[in-house]
This record gives C-alpha cells, structure tokens and sequence, in this order.
C-alpha cells in the first residue's frame, strides 16, 4: 500500500478546518466582508456573523459527535479564525520575525 | 413579470479543455432546487448553480446563517465536497463559500476582466494538490529534554542549590520561565526544519496560524500548521517524508497529521 492511502485523507476533516479554508482568506474582518475572487467585489456576507452561528451550532448539536468542541473551545477557534483572516494579507509567520 | 432574475452560485472555475476529455456531470445545487451547470467565457469555464435571489442575498444570507444552523453546516460541508469532487476531474480554482453573482452578466464581465490573472491560476495549479500539515506536540518528553540538556538551565538548577529557600523559590519560577522559552524554541525550530524540508518537494507553501489547545479540543499542542502545493507526482514523496519524520520523532513527543489533497484554496487568492 503506498502512502496515500496510509494517511488519513479527509477522513477527520471537521467542519472548522472545512470553514477555515472556505472561510480563511480574501476576507475583511473589519466591518462588512466583502468575499472576492483577485480583487472582485462579490455580494457580501459578515463573516463575525457566520462565525458566531457556527459557535451556536456547535452548542445546540453538543450531541453531535462529529465535532465534539465545546463552545468555549469554539470562542478560541473564533478567534483564532478572526486572527487568521485578519493576519491573511500579511500572512504573519510567528516563527519567521 | 416583477420578480428578480436568479442569482449565481459560483463554485469554481475550470479550464474549457478539459471539459473536453472529461465531460461534466450535473449535481444538484446548493439549494438542491436548481442543478448545477457550466457556462464558458473564451478558454474559460464557470462551474455553478442558481439560488433564488431573494434567499440568497446579503441580509437574507445573513439572518439565514444566524437562524438556520442546520442549513450553514450542511451548506458549507455540500460546498466542500462538491470542491473536492469537481477537483478530482479538473483544474480547479476553487471559490470560497457563499461566492454569488447577481446575474450571468457580471459573472461572465467579472470573469472576462480576470482573464489573465485566471489563465495564470490554472498553469500554477495544473496537476498539483494541496495538502496541509499539522504538527501535533506533547510538551512533556521535550521539557524533560530541555531540563537535561541545555547547559544554562543546568547550571541554573546547580547555583539554586546554595541558595535559601526564599530566593529558591523564586529562582525556580525563574528556571521554569527559562524552560518554557528553551521549549518554544526547540519546538519552533523543529518545525521549521521540517518545514524546510517539506517545501524543497513542495512548489509553494504557506504557514498559517497554529490553532491553541481549546480550539483543537486535543491533548496536544499544536506547533505547526501550514499548506503545500505540491506537484501530483511529488505528493508521494511528500507523504512519506512527512510518515518517515512522524515514525522518527514519535518517541519525542511529535505527532504528524497530513490531510489532502484540498482544492488549492490557499494559492489561488
């Protein structure tokens, strides 16, 4: 069997390394987000708000075993996601300064 | 008539030839109501779905998001499997959730206006994967490391010995600052060796934000986080380098989580 199929290929892939790629770049946090493909203005979306719906989300399905984060654990994975998009255009490498 | 014309789900963009080799198979849309199409610009093709214009703008997006957490999850986890089918058949340039037009129109001149910078995305990403990389710590084995071999710690630990209790005590939370930078740095310079190593296969990469313990909800750290594009035939030797580290520094505490191939999100943009 090579490699490939050694590693877990999507297989543990949760909904918030799922929003953190779909959600993670080419957004403004400050203020109205604007989603845009190299530049272009597409209809917006708050991402502050689909974050804190997400958080909800994973309180009102704590039963869910597909992702067992608690909701605390969830404002830290908020921020982290806010931190992210916002550090996104100066990609800020802590281990590079 | 009155009523507001469809708008444009985009999902991801694909060059028009390779449509020729592999024939695109409708799926149903994001609202599962309207099917997905494909419409093409020039060399250029658009992979989409209709939604209703009144469901699917800004303020009714938004309250939706607020109000309907079932329909966020399952919408963001419908966008990212049709990402990862679409990927397996084309070069894709991937959008991100929620990506809408307001008509066919501004689709077609948004994408007309990108031309070049397209063209470009799809000879960057023709036959590459992303993969990402997570590098997973347990502290402890590390710390024990630091304490043993690091020289200044060492003597440290001597002098504390002739010291009175008082001044000991404060020494020791001295020491234990010192031991937790030491660690930091082991940590950070482990990674960034591997790092190294993995970008001379990869073709790009890029180091993304290590998320914290209560975020993860795990036991261990995590030190590293960061993407690759990597070549098809380079993603072999990619994995099992990054196996073959895993399988070395195991016993030190590290643990190596790979996942892939993920529409090249982080290198279209």
């Amino acid at each position: 069997m090579n490699t490939r199929e050694t590693i877990d290929r999507n297989k543990d892939v949760s909904l918030i390394d799922i929003l953190d790629v779909i959600l993670d770049k080419g957004v403004a946090i400050k203020g109205d987000l604007i989603i845009s493909i190299a530049g272009v203005d597409l209809v917006y979306l708050d991402l502050r708000v689909l974050i804190s719906s997400v958080e909800t989300l994973v309180q009102n399905q704590s039963g869910n075993t597909r992702m067992d984060i608690t909701s605390e654990a969830f404002d830290k994975q908020k921020e982290e996601l806010e931190h992210g998009s916002a550090a996104a255009e100066e990609r800020a490498n802590p281990f590079r300064s | 008539m009155g009523q507001k014309e469809n708008y444009i789900y985009l999902y991801g963009i694909v060059p028009v030839y390779e449509l020729d080799k592999t024939p695109f198979s409708p799926f149903a849309g994001i609202d599962k109501e309207h099917k997905a199409a494909i419409a093409t610009y020039g060399d250029i093709a658009a992979i989409y779905t209709e939604v209703d214009a009144e469901a699917y703008e800004g303020e009714a997006l938004e309250s939706r998001m607020k109000d309907d957490l079932e329909w966020l999850q399952e919408s963001a986890m419908h966008h990212h499997e049709v990402l990862l089918s679409l990927q397996k058949k084309y070069t894709l340039i991937p959008m991100k959730f929620c990506t809408i037009y307001l008509s066919q129109d501004s689709l077609e001149e948004k994408l007309r206006e990108q031309a070049d910078t397209i063209q470009s995305l799809f000879i960057r990403i023709k036959d590459s994967e992303e993969w990402n990389l997570k590098i997973y710590c347990d502290d402890e084995p590390l710390r024990e490391h630091v304490l043993q071999h690091s020289p200044s710690i060492k003597e440290k630990m001597q002098e504390l010995e002739s010291l009175s209790p008082g001044r000991q005590f404060f020494e020791k939370r001295k020491i234990d600052q010192l031991v937790d930078g030491e660690l930091e740095k082991e940590k950070n310079q482990f990674c960034e060796q591997i790092h190294a190593e993995l970008t001379e296969i990869a073709s790009e990469e890029k180091v993304k934000t290590a998320w914290s313990k209560d975020v993860t909800g795990r036991e261990l750290e995590m030190s590293w986080n960061s993407v690759y594009l990597i070549q098809e035939n380079q993603v072999e030797a990619f994995l099992k380098l990054v196996q073959q580290k895993n399988e070395e520094s195991a016993s030190s505490g590290w643990r190596f989580e790979a996942t892939g191939p993920w529409p090249a999100y982080h290198f279209v943009y």
